[in-house]
């Protein structure tokens, strides 16, 4: 009985100067105790009390309780969470339209939306609603891949999407009058037949260079400056527009011909 | 089960197997479509923004999609060039299956994919896919900026309004429509109507007008197919007028374009140009005019005009042409004073037949000397009862063969490129008359650099008529009968002039540089020298002496480019600079 007292009087003693985070290893186990490990030097040890998460992006909406933003992620607000201006720390003074910018405090023990600062203007604090932990998103279902989303050629042209030097050369028919200049009528210039006006390289090729975001397509024909003396194909018909698309990189080669004009013979 | 069937199910496992990849594969390769269908939008207020392709509209939104999908919110965004939309804040999405409550709704038109955060219990995020209302994919992932809306508050809209039919392939029409200038500090009031067209159907653009120094497009009416608009014009000789212009198009090959100009003059010219192809290689090609001398709709004081139909084959390595066309001096019924209204507008009987038909041979290549030729024929007859063009002829024939003759570039000392080309035609006519015409041009040229070019070119021109006289009779280019000349009076051209004599020559002397240091800005600058022959002097024959001409091509905004051209005479008739700058600012 007294050694079980001196045993406990002893554990206690251990158990007040170890801490009382010191886990308790059952015996046989064989995982090293923690005070033996070294944490990774790039990953932060888990803090006691986390720091809230600030989430930025723009708001699409703000109703039944969520916020959510154009990432298509929704969090939940705290019932009592308060919106702020983000500059004056004050209520908003403009209306909380979808598109403005804002700045939400999450508390990650609870995942709820505790505050929000807004903007008319993007801002820069916090982590894009994007790269959140999924955990604290607010969705009925579970996340499913999408296979649209495989990544392919740019179809679009974005703001991101980085400027290429397009460089198109013609060679056009022998009879094309020599004082007559060659331009290139587009699509995006609503056809205009002198949107583009092209350089003479030599007797026989004229050229352009453009600046053209990737995943930009036009569609263009070559003109003489009027829709009656637009290029046709060689047997004197009407020919489709032709198709320019920029996929990307640094610079694009385009090499044309044009085979007729519509006003010569 | 037998061992028979096990065979058969395998093939079915199979199949359902192959069925199922080729499914999932569609899914993975997802291409864009035409959207096929027309939305209606509604807003307390719509911009629309050029530069961007971008429409926004704020304030109790209402989209309606030709498919009978009505989505309502509080902000939309357009992006025009994407052809996909979002609206967003208290979303109701009311589809044919059902109704549903949510924050945010995107459809991407051209991949039939809609995107929806539904708020009715939880948020979620469901897809429709192929217009499946009923059915959505829950969960599935989405696009990071399927909803996000286009911040524009550092620009400027074009066009406000408060209600506008989109077709995301072809026009935008605003009613109103609310002009905004001089960085939004000038409006203009709203206007009932109006329509801007960005097909890529190059045929909206045929231009059926005669050309004018000025001219401001509005477009009124819209369909796919079919374009009208009003143009405010001015030219020098008819000052301030409207005239009208309607467009149909048939698929990407077939247009019909009608055009009234000026509809707000006595002067009326009435045209119809339309292209209709008959097959691959072949098509139809009408173009008729009508000139009326006429207020209003009252009757006409003068009315004649022409039609010119033609029909185009190709064949193996060549193609031919048929051109058939019918003028008429007078349209109107003949009076006993011999004309209408005043002397000014007398009846002339005068209506001929034009019937030709003319054969072009593809460029063809001279063996391995990279040299290439084509060849050119025809032969047209004009009847007029009356005689042809004021001569005692009933009936004109008319027979031309040509060639052409052009080499590859050649690489020529001190890093040059040279080039020649020549070309022959010789006209018989039976007044009798013949025509030869023959152009010369040979070439040199350099890359100084790669962004700098030279070019220094000569070219010959030369016309030898039998008898000056009898030319000037002879039917022009647009009857078809000859190919040229290709000046608008019949008068054979050298030297951009119409000639007067027997024997005429000009050689020209051209320099050419073109420099680009950007893409943003490019320098031309043509100096010439033309020697005539037998006169050169001004109002008399000839071209100018010496002409230097520059033209300069910069950047003004992120889609529009500044064209300035100007040219100078040299004292050439005391004449030293082209009357006016040319400006003109397109867009890319």
């Amino acid at each position: 009985m007294t050694c079980r007292f001196a045993l406990a009087a002893i554990a206690a003693i251990m158990l007040i100067a170890g801490g009382a985070a010191a886990p308790i290893v059952a015996a046989g186990d064989v995982t090293p105790a923690p005070s033996q490990q070294t944490p990774p030097p790039d990953v932060a040890a888990p803090s006691p009390t986390p720091e809230p998460l600030l989430v930025n992006g723009q708001v699409i909406d703000l109703e039944r309780g969520y916020v959510v933003f154009s990432s298509g992620d929704a969090f939940k607000l705290a019932p009592n969470a308060a919106i702020v201006d983000d500059a004056s720390g004050a209520t908003p003074t403009y209306n909380l339209t979808p598109g403005i910018f804002a700045v939400a405090t999450l508390d990650v023990s609870s995942g709820l939306v505790l505050s929000l600062r807004t903007s008319r203007r993007p801002l820069p604090a916090g982590t894009p609603a994007a790269q959140i932990p999924r955990r604290y998103v607010i969705a009925a279902s579970s996340p499913k891949p999408n296979p649209d989303l495989v990544e392919r050629r740019a179809v679009y042209t974005s703001v991101l999407s980085k400027a290429v030097t397009v460089t198109v050369t013609v060679a056009v028919p022998p009879d094309t009058p020599f004082n007559d200049d060659v331009y290139m009528a587009t699509d995006t210039s609503g056809w205009n037949p002198q949107a583009i006006k092209m350089q003479r390289l030599d007797g026989l090729h004229f050229r352009i260079q453009m600046d053209l975001r990737g995943g930009t397509e036009i569609h263009y024909l070559f003109t003489r400056g009027a829709w009656n003396d637009v290029e046709r194909d060689r047997a004197g018909l009407q020919r489709k527009p032709r198709d320019l698309f920029v996929p990307g990189g640094d610079s694009q080669i385009v090499d044309a011909t044009i085979y007729r004009w519509a006003d010569l013979p | 089960m037998s061992n028979r069937s096990r065979p058969v199910g395998a093939v079915v496992f199979l199949l359902i197997g192959l069925l199922t990849y080729a499914r999932s594969a569609v899914q993975a390769d997802q291409q864009p479509e035409k959207a096929g269908v027309k939305l209606t939008v509604a807003a307390d207020r719509i911009a629309y923004y050029s530069d961007a392709a971008t429409i926004q509209a704020r304030g109790n939104v209402r989209v309606w999609v030709s498919d009978g999908v009505k989505i309502e919110g509080d902000a939309c965004s357009i992006n025009m060039g994407l052809r996909r939309f979002v609206v967003a804040g208290h979303v109701r999405l009311m589809t044919p299956a059902a109704t549903y409550a949510g924050a945010a709704f995107a459809d991407f038109l051209p991949f039939h994919r809609a995107y929806f955060i539904p708020l009715e219990e939880l948020p979620d995020r469901w897809t429709f896919l192929n217009d499946n209302w009923a059915n959505p994919e829950k969960g599935r992932e989405m696009p990071g900026d399927a909803f996000f809306l286009a911040d524009m508050s550092d620009s400027r809209p074009f066009i406000t309004s408060r209600r506008v039919v989109i077709d995301p392939e072809n026009y935008i029409q605003f009613s109103p429509a609310s002009f905004v200038f001089f960085n939004a500090s000038v409006a203009t009031p709203p206007l009932p109507f109006y329509v801007r067209n960005f097909s890529d159907n190059p045929n909206f653009s045929v231009n059926a007008l005669s050309g004018a120094s000025f001219d401001l497009p509005y477009g009124f009416a819209a369909s796919p197919a079919s374009l009208d608009t009003a143009h405010f014009r001015y030219d020098p000789i008819r000052k301030t007028y409207f005239s009208f212009e309607h467009h149909s198009v048939f698929g990407q090959q077939g247009y019909a374009v009608f055009s009234l100009n000026p509809a707000t003059q006595p002067a009326k010219q009435w045209n119809v140009l339309s292209y209709i192809p008959a097959s691959s290689n072949s098509a139809l090609a009408l173009n008729t005019q009508l000139f009326t001398f006429q207020s209003g709709l009252s009757q006409p004081l003068s009315s004649n005009g022409f039609a010119d139909l033609q029909y185009i084959q190709a064949l193996r390595q060549s193609a031919v042409k048929f051109e058939l066309t019918q003028l008429y001096d007078s349209l109107l019924e003949p009076t006993p004073l011999g004309y209408y209204g005043d002397p000014s507008h007398p009846f002339v009987p005068n209506h001929p037949i034009i019937t030709a038909l003319a054969w072009s041979g593809f460029d063809q290549r001279v063996g391995s000397s990279g040299f290439s030729y084509r060849l050119l024929s025809g032969l047209g007859q004009m009847h007029d009862g009356f005689g042809v063009s004021g001569t005692t002829l009933r009936d004109v024939q008319t027979v031309y063969a040509g060639a052409i003759l052009s080499s590859p570039l050649y690489r020529a000392p001190f890093g040059t490129a040279a080039f020649g080309s020549y070309q022959l035609q010789h006209v018989w006519l039976s007044f009798p008359n013949s025509v030869d015409f023959q152009t010369a041009i040979v070439s040199d040229s350099k890359s100084v650099s790669n962004k700098f070019f030279l070019t220094g070119s000569l070219l010959l021109q030369s016309v030898v008529t039998k008898n000056v006289g009898e030319t000037v009779a002879s039917p022009n280019a647009s009857t078809g009968m000859v190919p040229q000349p290709l000046s608008p009076n019949g008068l054979p051209t050298v030297g951009g002039v119409a000639t007067l004599f027997p024997h005429v020559t000009n050689s020209a002397l051209i320099l050419t540089a073109a420099v680009a240091p950007s893409p943003s800005f490019q320098f031309t600058i043509v100096a010439q020298e033309n020697h005539y022959t037998p006169i050169q002097q001004p109002f008399v024959a000839g071209p100018p002496r010496y002409q230097a001409s520059a033209d300069a091509r910069m950047r003004i905004s992120k889609t529009l480019f500044l064209d300035i051209g100007r040219s100078y005479y040299f004292n050439w008739a005391n004449q030293r600079w082209s009357p006016t700058f040319a400006l003109q600012v397109s867009g890319q």
